[in-house]
């Protein structure tokens, strides 16, 4: 059974260029153009991941409210956003809603499969609930599990979105080598990014941290380079 | 250029208010002359009147109708007019002040020189006429008062009086008035050799009294009038006799020059009739002459002086308190430029009959005169108007009347003095009036010009708020700063749209490029052999590149929103670049000359974020890698100078065009060739800024001094 994705996208060039690239990786598509539709299918059925542009039409933030209402149908569900701006990732947050990654455009298709796979593996991982020790590695406090693309941070689960938890697997791997930033773009598995958002992946990866643990300093700025994870 | 302020041209301006006291002096000067050609006609007029008045009536030139204090030939005898008759009774008292002052009338004359010994003889007399009656009183000096003895016929041999009397027919009558004792005198008519008494009837019409004094003695002596009328003349001279055996002659003093007859004095008798005309006429400051057809005076009634201090005083009586108090105060300044009338300026009769010759020639030809002159003593201006008399058709004489002009002076000072007061007073108020209005004005136009000044910052950019003042004024000037406030208003949507507009851009080109890009990876993945094709690989690096353009026109935008959110911390900034030129060197191992640092030995603390002020850096060392000279180094250095950390980046180089150096700053001001293979929106510096600024510092870009590079220096204040 194919699993069954959910594209909410007011551009219907954007939008089919999307659903055929995701059909072609085997998926079933479901595309709608505006909030008020796609809610109406999410009621009749819920697919198995969604990605939402953030804005929509007349709605500006209309991609945020429908995200709030997915997750009050399903606690699970990945969300990928397809943003414009970094802001926007700030954004989102700041209204803490739970979204499982995001995309800034112009999107690689390539990519944005990749991102698909790699949620629903999660989502395999967390509902199969075995545990393969083979595919965790630690170091110090730090504990990595690949297969369910989860860190522990002295025990603790971090909820990191699935580029944050790429960027800190990518560093984690080798401790005291620098990440350069050329390095952490094509981890991110993105078309385009600039130092700033990088940048911006780092400090809420370390708010995150921080907030389990408020003298967390175990990724050190090398700048003008990148980062590297302290060994 | 000359700047002057408003102020001070107002200033100016007010200082025409000066004209005002000049116009009123020119017409107070005008009043004066007009007041001073009033006061002639009124004098002319004056003078016509009295001569009305006389006209027809030569009685009134007759011989003794003539006043006491008229112009007298040698001998003529001057008669005091009396208010009472007299008594003949050796009480001297009813002769009141008349004897006290019979001094001034003293003017004895030798007639008979003293032999050897000298003379101890002198006299004062009075003359005084009362109705019918002409009085007169010797009080004579004598040691030795020799009286009559009956027993001599001869009457020169004792102290006595002699009367000589001529009338108008040419006739001389000798009377000696002789006492042998104190009382009433006897009085004879004598001989022409004043020895024997014609016949040896007392005279009774003449009466005379006489009595002794402690050194002399007093004589009264009561003539009728009639003796003296018409053209009759009188000498009267006292005998003095010392040696009572001897009873000679020895001394005889007159009041006429002269024994002569022919030079006996004339009586002048003052004419009531003239007096009481002339008396009812009789002003305060007034003079009033009359004169007979040879230029003799025969009135002068009134006194010049006495008339100014009435007029002053009437028109200070109507002044305003404020004013009287500013008449006070300028008092001094006054008393130097305002000539007073003088009040106690002389002019005696007896010097003036040459001065007014010509009035008098004038007048004395038939013809009515006015004349101005100076008082004798030069300290007033006197007026004058004389009229002829006229009797028939022959003129007997003239009136003339006199008037010092000190009253107009008065009145004129007066009225210069308010002038000047009120002026002083107005100025002042006038002038401050418009001192404060000016100041008002400058003040509100200085602080539009500071608040308009201020609404773009040192940086060139307008600020978000502006608040001008006076917008709700409904002057000009709040019409001005409602049009500058509109403008500015306007100027920061436009700004503000212009800043925006990269980003909006943006936006709207994301989403066909977006197209675009998933259209061709759809194509790839269709077709795998156009995916090898070079067209493919074109159109996808044409796709990177406006991506990439795109990327670069949203960062500063999206820098903007960061650095608001951004969390500070505190770090070390001497730190921080040592790492970072590590960094940038190793991630630019094809810059091989390198960079020269030049950092301090000790901390730099800044607050901030250390990522922006490294992506401030990252872009300060692109821009100054791509204007570097090949193979020269670009130095940077870090100093610490009144509390502002700063940075400086130098490349040896292109210098900066003339006035670009300010708007490097600006987004989408690029130096870069058009032909540079990389895309370059000419973002970078404007990053720059954006850091700086955020961290409350500037940055500025200028030509090194060396004349071939330039230096960008960035100002941070330290934490």
């Amino acid at each position: 059974m194919s699993r069954k994705i959910a594209i909410v996208e007011d551009d219907p060039d954007q939008r089919e260029n999307y659903a055929d690239a995701m059909k072609m990786h085997g998926f079933e598509v479901t595309t709608y153009p505006n909030r008020p539709a796609a809610l109406k299918g999410f009621n009749e059925t819920l697919p198995d991941l969604a990605i939402l542009d953030i804005m929509l039409e007349d709605e500006p933030d209309g991609g945020f409210d429908l995200c709030r209402e997915l997750r009050s149908m399903s606690k699970n569900l990945p969300i990928i956003f397809l943003t414009a701006r970094d802001s926007d990732i700030d954004t989102v947050s700041g209204l803490r809603l739970d979204a499982w990654d995001y995309l800034t455009k112009p999107v690689n298709l390539q990519y944005l499969a990749v991102r698909v796979s790699s949620l629903f593996r999660i989502v395999d991982t967390l509902s199969a609930r075995t545990e393969t020790i083979d595919k965790i590695y630690r170091h110090g406090d730090l504990m990595v599990d690949q297969q369910s693309m989860s860190i522990h941070w002295k025990g603790e689960p971090l909820n990191l979105t699935l580029t944050e938890y790429w960027l800190v697997e990518s560093m984690s791997r080798h401790p005291g080598h620098v990440r350069t930033y050329d390095h952490m773009m094509q981890v991110t598995r993105q078309s385009l990014v600039e130092h700033n958002t990088i940048n911006g992946y780092i400090r809420r990866i370390r708010n995150k941290f921080k907030a389990i643990d408020s003298s967390f300093d175990s990724i050190q700025t090398v700048f003008g380079v990148g980062y590297r994870w302290k060994s | 250029m000359l700047r002057v302020s408003i102020r001070y041209k107002l200033l100016l301006v007010i200082l025409t208010l000066l004209l005002i006291p000049w116009m009123g002096y020119q017409y107070v000067r005008e009043m004066k002359s007009f007041a001073l050609q009033g006061q002639e006609e009124a004098l002319l007029l004056t003078a016509g009147a009295i001569a009305t008045v006389l006209h027809d009536r030569p009685e009134l030139f007759s011989a003794e109708s003539t006043s006491p204090e008229a112009d007298s030939n040698i001998g003529d005898l001057q008669v005091m007019s009396l208010d009472h008759p007299l008594t003949m009774d050796g009480n001297l008292d009813d002769w009141g002040r008349l004897a006290e002052n019979a001094g001034h009338y003293s003017a004895p004359k030798l007639l008979k020189k003293p032999n050897d010994k000298g003379s101890d003889l002198s006299f004062n007399h009075v003359l005084g006429s009362w109705g019918r009656y002409l009085y007169a009183l010797f009080i004579v000096q004598d040691d030795k008062v020799v009286l009559r003895d009956t027993s001599y016929r001869r009457l020169d041999n004792s102290d006595y009086l002699r009367i000589y009397l001529r009338n108008a027919n040419d006739t001389m009558t000798r009377y000696a008035v002789i006492a042998s004792k104190t009382g009433r005198m006897d009085v004879y008519l004598m001989d022409e050799e004043w020895r024997y008494p014609l016949t040896g009837d007392p005279i009774y019409s003449i009466v005379g009294y006489f009595q002794q004094l402690d050194n002399g003695y007093a004589v009264e002596l009561r003539l009728p009038r009639s003796m003296v009328s018409g053209d009759a003349r009188l000498a009267i001279a006292i005998g003095d006799v010392d040696d009572i055996k001897e009873r000679k002659l020895e001394t005889l003093l007159g009041i006429s020059a002269s024994k002569n007859t022919t030079e006996l004095g004339k009586v002048l008798i003052p004419s009531p009739e003239i007096d009481r005309i002339l008396h009812g006429l009789d002003k305060p400051g007034t003079r009033i002459w009359i004169i007979d057809q040879n230029k003799y005076v025969r009135a002068l009634v009134g006194d010049l002086s006495t008339a100014s201090d009435s007029a002053r005083k009437l028109s200070g009586s109507n002044m305003k308190t404020l004013q009287l108090w500013m008449n006070n105060i300028l008092e001094p300044v006054f008393r130097t430029i305002l000539k007073p009338p003088a009040d106690d300026f002389k002019d005696l009769p007896d010097d003036t009959r040459e001065r007014n010759e010509a009035v008098i020639y004038q007048v004395l030809e038939g013809k009515p005169a006015t004349d101005r002159r100076s008082s004798v003593d030069q300290k007033a201006e006197l007026l004058m108007a004389a009229h002829p008399i006229r009797d028939e058709d022959k003129i007997t004489g003239a009136v003339i009347v006199e008037r010092s002009s000190n009253n107009v002076v008065a009145l004129q000072n007066q009225l210069l003095q308010n002038l000047i007061s009120i002026t002083v007073i107005v100025f002042a108020l006038v002038a401050a009036a418009l001192m404060t209005f000016a100041w008002r004005l400058t003040r509100r136009i200085r602080r539009l010009s500071m608040a308009s000044g201020q609404a773009i910052n040192p940086e060139g950019r307008l600020r978000d708020e502006h608040d001008l003042p006076d917008t709700r004024a409904g002057d000009e000037i709040g019409d001005l700063s409602r049009s500058i406030s509109g403008m500015l208003l306007r100027l920061s949507h436009y700004t503000s749209y212009l800043e925006r507009m990269p980003d909006t851009l943006a936006h709207e080109l994301n989403n066909p490029l977006n197209v675009v890009n998933s259209s061709l990876e759809n194509l790839g993945t269709h077709h795998p052999d156009i995916e090898q094709s070079k067209y493919m690989t074109r159109a996808r690096n044409g796709v990177n590149r406006l991506g990439s353009l795109l990327a670069s026109l949203t960062e500063a935008g999206n820098l903007e929103e960061a650095l608001e959110t951004e969390h500070h911390e505190k770090f070390n900034l001497n730190e921080m670049l040592a790492m970072f030129i590590e960094g940038y060197q190793e991630s630019h191992p094809e810059f091989k000359q390198g960079f020269i640092t030049q950092l301090p030995d000790h901390q730099v603390i800044l607050v901030g974020s250390p990522d922006h002020i490294a992506q401030m850096m990252d872009k300060l060392l692109d821009n100054a890698m791509d204007f570097c000279v090949p193979g020269q180094p670009i130095s940077l250095s870090l100093s610490v100078w009144h509390q502002h950390a700063i940075i400086k980046v130098m490349n040896i180089g292109k210098k900066f065009p003339a006035g670009m150096q300010e708007r490097l700053f600006d987004p989408m001001i690029s130096l870069r060739h058009t032909g540079d293979s990389r895309s370059h929106l000419g973002m970078g510096l404007h990053i720059v800024r954006l850091i700086a600024n955020a961290h409350g510092g500037t940055v500025a870009a200028r030509n090194n001094e060396a004349g071939n590079g330039v230096v960008f220096e960035i100002k941070l204040p330290l934490a």
